[in-house]
């Protein structure tokens, strides 16, 4: 994929360090630190993954039917009422949105852990490195590049254009509000048409990061470290499910059932409709807080 | 309907009616009097012993503590058949790309949503390696199987719009590439359970184990827990609103059934099951 001294690579710290670092990290983890006599690290693996980092900024001029809903308090007989006012604006505006977004060239699908990494490295910028400079420390560990800077310039306007949908919507909102004269009002999008510019669409060089996958075994099983390797930085990692966790789960469930329920019972007085659907929204709540008792591992990112 | 194949010379019975032919025994693939070698394959990384130990010692929930002394009994290495596609965008041919999708329209394990394969570091296939595993034959035909690739096309098509672009996708079939996969079973007691695994990178995709008895109790528990502490929640919550606490109870009760039924219901199974959910 390219030309290979055009790649670059992040220099990592030793496995030894990164160990080093995943203890420290352990030590200070809230529910951890206390099991840390249990806990035996195994020797990591590296590997460094491709991406590349693209700087993309798109703007978008539009043109929108927004309708606007207010509350506005008249008086009748001098006593003060509510009354709810719609209206319907028609706005144009311009909006324009700018990133650096991280695309793994790769096609499969890898997760949280490469979210974080890439996130991190763009948080901490450290320094690319040619490959060949960073080859001399492993060999082995390159995953390869499948897709284009082309093909990343594609997921990259892909992924920000969500983003920049919902700052036309935001846009538009405020300018309805402004238009019809109010400052607090409900906007509901109508209808819109949009037409996009990119004003700058740039791939970085691809850029290998490494990430080092440190296992530890507590009580018979293995679980993982996802750690950063040029500083060490645990950016996800996962960990047993503990009775404090399923306590907390616990919790979630009986408060949810117990407020809707508690609360249906006194809007079934008022209203049958209301007081049902907040049973079955506290059935559906319980159901989904009674997941995390089912659980044995999770995720601290 | 007989196919000899023109590779490796070995007969193979096909269904007739189909546009590719794959070879059992090479992986050669015949379609419309042409053969494509082009038949790659990931080797896998994690042989049997692994697999089983990473199965074993996951320790799912409610499962008992001497799971990792389970018998494995067989282990089967399965290559699902992917087709490989070479995609192209014109007028925007920079867009070019490569992918490849499942072959097969029931893959031998079950395989999370979404489940996406890698392309790179396939190596060429040799019929040496077919001795390595069971190697399953597409029943999909290539043009059904590229619908799995729709978000390539859509990205492309986002990015060309963006430009004010029409783009028409080509693709052409460069092959197929051999995705291994293991589908173990192991005893417990006098009961068998089936897991899978990845074989290319180790990830535990689905496992059936047995339920101990301290977690069904734990299920049981829970499940009692969530009812009771929600109906006297429920009742707090009425009497402080003024209403009589009995209606508060029961409404805490109803509410509470999605957990407790959600939880008895694995409390009472016949055996657990884990299935992969986001890739760490």
């Amino acid at each position: 994929m390219g030309n290979p001294s055009d790649v670059l690579a992040v220099p990592t710290l030793s496995s030894s360090e990164i160990v080093k670092r995943a203890v420290e990290r352990t030590r200070r983890d809230m529910n951890l630190r206390w099991r840390i006599t249990d806990i035996n690290f195994s020797s990591p693996d590296l590997l460094y993954l491709p991406f590349y980092f693209v700087d993309v900024k798109l703007s978008a001029d539009y043109q929108a039917t927004v309708v606007v809903t207010y509350a506005k308090t008249v008086y009748v007989k001098g006593q003060p009422r509510t009354r709810t006012v719609t209206r319907v604006a028609r706005v144009a505006g311009r909006v324009s949105l700018s990133d650096v977004v991280a695309v793994l060239a790769r096609r499969a699908a890898w997760g949280l852990s490469v979210d974080k990494l890439a996130e991190h490295f763009l948080n901490t910028a450290p320094e690319p490195k040619p490959l060949a400079e960073a080859a001399q420390q492993t060999s082995s560990a390159f995953l390869a590049a499948e897709i284009t800077p082309e093909r990343a310039k594609a997921k990259a306007v892909r992924a920000v254009i969500p983003r920049l949908l919902a700052k036309v919507d935001e846009d538009a909102s405020a300018r309805a509000r402004a238009a019809v004269g109010v400052l607090l009002a409900a906007t509901f999008i109508q209808d819109k048409a949009v037409d996009y510019a990119v004003e700058r669409l740039e791939a970085s060089r691809l850029t290998y990061l490494p990430l080092w996958v440190v296992p530890y075994l507590y009580r018979g099983s293995y679980y993982h470290y996802y750690v950063a390797g040029w500083d060490g930085k645990v950016v996800v990692a996962e960990e047993p499910a503990f009775a404090e966790h399923r306590t907390a789960s616990l919790l979630s469930a009986v408060a949810a059932g117990g407020l809707l329920g508690g609360l249906s019972s006194a809007l079934l007085y008022t209203d049958l409709v209301m007081g049902s659907a907040a049973l079955a929204g506290g059935a559906v709540l319980t159901y989904l807080a009674a997941g995390g008792l089912l659980r044995s591992r999770r995720v601290e990112a | 309907m007989i196919i000899q194949c023109p590779y490796c010379g070995a007969k193979y019975e096909a269904p007739p009616g189909r546009r590719f032919y794959v070879c059992p025994y090479c992986g050669t693939v015949v379609s419309e009097g042409r053969v494509y070698e082009s038949v790659y394959i990931f080797k896998p990384a994690v042989d049997k012993t692994d697999a089983f130990r990473r199965v074993l010692n996951l320790k799912p929930v409610g499962s008992p503590d001497d799971l990792p002394a389970a018998t494995p009994t067989a282990a089967e290495l399965h290559f699902v058949p992917l087709y490989l596609y070479h995609i192209t965008f014109q007028p925007l041919p920079e867009l070019e790309t490569y992918a490849a999708a499942p072959a097969v329209s029931q893959p031998p394990v079950e395989l999370p949503k979404g489940y996406r394969f890698p392309v790179r570091w396939r190596t060429p296939f040799k019929p040496s390696l077919e001795k390595m595993g069971i190697f399953h034959q597409p029943d999909l035909n290539p043009e059904a199987s590229f619908h799995a690739l729709s978000e390539v096309v859509e990205e492309a098509r986002d990015y060309a719009s963006v430009f004010k672009v029409r783009i028409a996708a080509t693709w052409a079939f460069e092959g197929i590439v051999y995705y291994p996969l293991w589908r173990l079973e192991y005893q417990y007691g006098n009961r068998r359970y089936t897991a899978s695994v990845d074989a290319a990178d180790g990830t535990v995709l689905h496992m059936e184990y047995p339920l101990s008895r301290r977690g069904r109790s734990q299920g049981a528990a829970f499940a009692a827990a969530a009812l009771l502490g929600s109906a006297a929640l429920g009742a707090f919550v009425a009497h402080w609103a003024g209403l009589y606490p009995d209606m508060g109870a029961l409404g805490g009760g109803i509410a509470s059934t999605g957990a407790a039924l959600r939880l008895a219901a694995f409390a009472t199974a016949s055996r657990g099951r884990y299935q992969a959910e986001a890739k760490l």
